[in-house]
């Protein structure tokens, strides 16, 4: 008799553990965020990210050595990022970054500590290094901006702004405060000629 | 002075926009704009350019103003209006509306007044309002003659 009560409560205790175990396991499934939400859930090196536009051509690249997706909507965080963007699939701007935080959905890229935009002559637009700091992108508007220093260089000149905003694909620029800008001297005729004379 | 569009263009305002593919750069809020002797003042003051080469700046002001020495033995010469329009391939300065140039002790206002900065010509009109060109001159001073030797 009393070996059946052993057996009874043996079987008792294993369901109870056995119900407990399957509990937990079902949490854990339904919402893995629970967990220690620190612990990445993706993580690359060397990566390169290719963001595709609806026509199928590429919208954005992203690049590093480094890159930690966390959990849940904490985004990802990527180390020394570098980022194209492109216009009908032609590459035009060449950003760098210290460090960058890509939102969910890619929705916003935050480039932070000293940033570097470079769009060369090769795109057939007016060449422009544009330097910074802690940019904030939202790649489907084609739109950055910055509330910090920054100086952007050109064939034709430099400028120095207090914070900018920038629409990259209408090529506008809108400085917001304290800017000192030196546009160069046309090459004036008279020099050409005396250059040219042997 | 002529060879002040050789110079480089310096540009001071609190805030800008830049558009590359209109070619146009506006700049607000205490513009200063200087290219050798010439300096422009303005509230709004509108830059355009065409293959990277300014080709003409409007300026707006209360008054916006102009200054440029137009050759080393001359004086400057100084405009103000509420509007300014400088076309950089004639080197035609248009000031409207309460225009007034004065250059040395010499001073004319008028609805309309034009400055050729290659050539220091000014050429004035009454505009609208019928209000006449007003042209002040005071005399030279006289250079001092040597008395008569006894």
């Amino acid at each position: 008799m009393q070996r059946g009560l052993l057996a009874l409560l043996l079987l008792a205790i294993l369901a109870g553990l056995s119900g407990w175990f399957l509990n937990e396991l079902e949490r854990e499934l339904r919402d893995p965020g629970k967990r220690d939400d620190t612990t990445p859930v993706v993580v690359a090196a060397n990566f390169f990210s290719t963001q595709m536009n609806v026509e199928g051509l590429r919208s954005y690249t992203l690049s590093g050595p480094h890159l930690e997706q966390l959990p849940g909507d904490r985004g990802t965080f990527v180390t020394q990022p570098i980022a194209h963007t492109f216009e009908v699939g032609q590459p035009i701007w060449e950003i760098h970054a210290e460090t960058g935080w890509v939102a969910p959905r890619n929705e916003v890229i935050d480039l932070r500590g000293a940033v570097r935009a470079e769009r060369p002559a090769s795109t057939g637009q007016l060449p422009l290094v544009l330097e910074t700091r802690n940019v904030r992108l939202i790649p489907s508007k084609n739109y950055a901006e910055t509330a910090e220093p920054a100086h952007i260089t050109s064939p034709d000149g430099v400028v120095d702004a207090v914070g900018f905003r920038v629409w990259l694909d209408e090529d506008r620029v809108e400085l917001i405060s304290q800017v000192r800008g030196t546009y160069a001297p046309p090459p004036s005729p008279r020099n050409d000629a005396k250059a040219a004379t042997p | 002075l002529p060879e002040d569009r050789q110079q480089p263009i310096n540009l001071v305002a609190d805030r800008a926009e830049m558009n590359q593919q209109t070619g146009v750069a506006t700049y607000e809020g205490n513009v200063v704009v200087t290219q050798g002797t010439m300096r422009l003042t303005g509230d709004k003051v509108v830059l355009y350019t065409k293959d990277g080469e300014v080709t003409r700046v409007e300026s707006f002001g209360k008054p916006t103003t102009f200054k440029q020495k137009p050759a080393a033995d001359k004086e400057d010469m100084l405009g103000e209006s509420m509007k300014l329009d400088y076309d950089v391939k004639s080197g035609i300065v248009v000031a409207t509306t309460k225009a007034k140039i004065t250059q040395g002790k010499d001073v004319l206002t008028g609805d309309r007044l034009e400055y050729d900065v290659n050539k220091d010509v000014v050429r004035a009109r009454s505009g609208a309002s019928a209000e006449r060109v007003q042209i002040i001159l005071q005399p030279k001073p006289q250079t001092p003659t040597k008395p008569a030797k006894p």
